[in-house]
């Protein structure tokens, strides 16, 4: 199976980007629409929202590839002359895998609201699962508050971010 | 000694959400003592105003993504009884086993994710991988199970799509009823290990003790999770039950300077919600098996230590297990049939009360002649709480400075206790920050 995942809070602004493009997806009917028959009924779009060890339950041999949306602020390291270094703006995404970042969260531990996704994979990695492949899109926020909504600029780009997804996923 | 103390805990971790821990004693006088909860208010209350009713329970889902299952039970049971839904004994049982999913699935997480690391003296999970393998890889397991569990009956665990007004728009099969009552037998042994684990962490468990009053769900009918009425046990065992749709008579919200977070009490200045005011008020309900943790973890009703919340939670996860199994089978051995959705009789206003993980949860919505939503009240445990954390505080500290704790054992003893409530404080962000390595 190859999972298109969403991760986010829905209720704090920009940061419910990666739910929202999975509810496009779904209501736009888009694997049916967009990819081709032979493939429709082995890709999944699923909404994990802020339950991120839930991500364990797809990390097996049975799944071939994970594609993942999600907010990301990423920070610019001059030494790192690569063009993901560029400064982004609001809308703007990027595509890496796990291994290409780390993460500069300072956190104490991984809870459901807490933790980040590249903690829950290195949990995953040190207690032996399976990681299949990996690919991240991180959209850059506008804004992240306690609200419902997105910024226009990440609203806007809602069918972008969906047919990013889609690609990456074949 | 009179000795001077400065904690200053900003955004808690392992809690979810951000509250701040704030101590300051000079020359042994305490002269700041709080449990501060920063976070802005959110406003579903003014969301659900004007939609439909088949619509809210979507949007009150999404106030919590870990007691999304609740909140979407609490929504459809209080638009059911302001629209004169009676549902099915079908549905409740599917319900009922969706709730022991939700419960069991949170509290392993909080169990040995967020408290164990404070028992084994590790700041989080991470160090234990290394020495506690076996420990971490069971609890992964144990996640496992609470979602295939949750996910089969909700259609997914994060924010259910089956659950609406009226009963569920998607029903297991009889094969898939059978395969998750093997999902959770094959589960016993890692609940045994999880029984032995807590065993031999419970000493660690500050002795505490501060009598509160306990509020939950309770029923004549089950270990009140799903349904029931309001019933409030006072230290000495007194209970006395109210109805659902007086429940603006227990909660009593009055607002503090200290937090954004409405603050509640009854009969006494602040009550407990939770895994152990749910023992406390239902102990006699629980799965004989469930009552054997208990013994087995030494915990008795009425308990008044609020760190054995924890323990209350693991004696629960093993009421879950038994409890859904006697569900299933009920289910199996009546078969599952093919309903429709019970229609609305009447457009008013109804409340209900579901337990969540964290304790008691009121929902209550009022609609007009067309279905549409005029207006809604949402009461969360973790608020119901914040009053009694404040007041175990104004207890604790005292104490602590009387056994000359230094400033880290007092700042250690004060993260436990607010962890042990389980705190959602306001569901917090989880975007990446990241910097490129390659």
């Amino acid at each position: 199976m190859k999972y298109i995942i969403g991760i986010g809070n829905y209720s704090m602004f920009d940061d419910s980007i990666g739910i929202k493009v999975i509810e496009y997806i779904e209501e736009n009917n888009l694997i049916a629409n967009l990819i081709a028959k032979e493939h429709q009924d082995s890709i999944q779009a699923i909404d994990l929202s802020g339950n991120l060890l839930n991500l364990f339950n797809y990390l097996n041999s049975s799944t071939e590839k994970i594609v993942i949306i999600d907010t990301a602020k990423i920070n610019i390291d001059k030494q790192m002359p690569d063009k993901q270094q560029e400064q982004r703006v609001p809308g703007e995404f990027i595509v890496f895998t796990p291994e290409e970042v780390e993460s500069t969260k300072n956190l104490a531990n991984i809870s459901t609201h807490e933790g980040d996704l590249l903690k829950v994979l290195a949990l995953a990695r040190e207690t032996d699962y399976f990681i299949p492949e990996i690919v991240i899109i991180g959209v850059i926020p506008k804004e992240i508050k306690n609200d419902f909504g997105l910024s226009l600029e990440l609203n806007n780009k809602l069918p972008v971010y969906a047919k990013k997804a889609l690609e990456e996923i074949l | 000694m009179k000795k001077d103390i400065n904690i200053n805990v900003h955004h808690l971790t392992r809690v979810e959400g951000h509250g701040n821990i704030v101590v300051n004693v000079k020359s042994g006088k305490i002269e700041k003592c709080e449990w501060q909860v920063p976070e802005a208010p959110r406003f579903f209350e003014a969301m659900v105003r004007g939609r439909h009713y088949s619509e809210v329970a979507r949007i009150t889902s999404r106030i919590c993504g870990i007691c999304s299952v609740g909140h979407t039970l609490a929504s459809v049971k209080a638009s059911e009884a302001a629209l004169g839904i009676e549902v099915t004994a079908q549905t409740k049982k599917l319900r009922r086993l969706l709730k022991h999913a939700e419960n069991f699935d949170s509290h392993v997480l909080h169990v040995y994710f967020l408290v164990a690391p404070d028992l084994l003296g590790a700041p989080s999970v991470f160090p234990l991988v290394p020495t506690h393998t076996a420990v971490v890889k069971r609890a992964l397991q144990l996640k496992r199970v609470g979602h295939e569990w949750g996910s089969l009956l909700a259609g997914r665990t994060t924010h259910p799509t089956t659950v609406v007004p009226g009963g569920f728009t998607k029903l297991p099969t009889k094969k898939e009823l059978e395969a998750l009552k093997q999902t959770i037998l094959a589960a016993e042994p890692d609940l045994l290990a999880t029984l032995d684990t807590v065993a031999a962490l419970a000493p660690k468990i500050p002795a505490f003790s501060r009598p509160t009053e306990y509020v939950a769900v309770s029923s004549d009918e089950e270990y009140g999770l799903y349904d029931g009425l309001i019933q409030c046990t006072m230290p000495d065992g007194k209970k006395e039950r109210i109805k659902v749709s007086d429940y603006k008579s227990v909660t009593n919200e009055w607002v503090s300077p200290l937090s954004t977070a409405k603050y509640c009490k009854h009969k006494l200045d602040s009550y407990a919600a939770g895994a152990l005011a749910r023992f406390n008020n239902n102990f006699e309900m629980l799965h004989p098996k469930a009552k054997e943790a208990a013994s087995k973890l030494g915990l008795k009703p009425v308990c008044t230590n609020p760190y054995m919340n924890s323990v209350a939670q693991a004696v629960e996860v093993v009421n879950d297990v038994y409890k859904s199994i006697g569900l299933i089978d009920e289910l199996l051995a009546s078969g599952i049939k093919d309903e429709e959705l019970v229609k609305p009789t009447k457009w008013s206003k109804g409340a209900s009360a579901v337990e969540v993980p964290r304790g008691i949860l009121f929902h209550e919505y009022e609609y007009d002649k067309n279905g549409m939503c005029l207006s809604g009240n949402c009461i969360i445990p973790t608020n119901q709480n914040h009053a009694n954390i404040q007041k175990d505080f104004d207890a604790l500290v005292p104490e602590l400075l009387s056994q000359n704790k230094s400033e880290k054992e007092m700042e250690l003893a004060l993260e436990m206790l607010v962890r042990a409530y389980d705190p959602c404080i306001s569901c917090s962000t989880h975007f990446l920050n990241v910097k490129f390595v390659r």
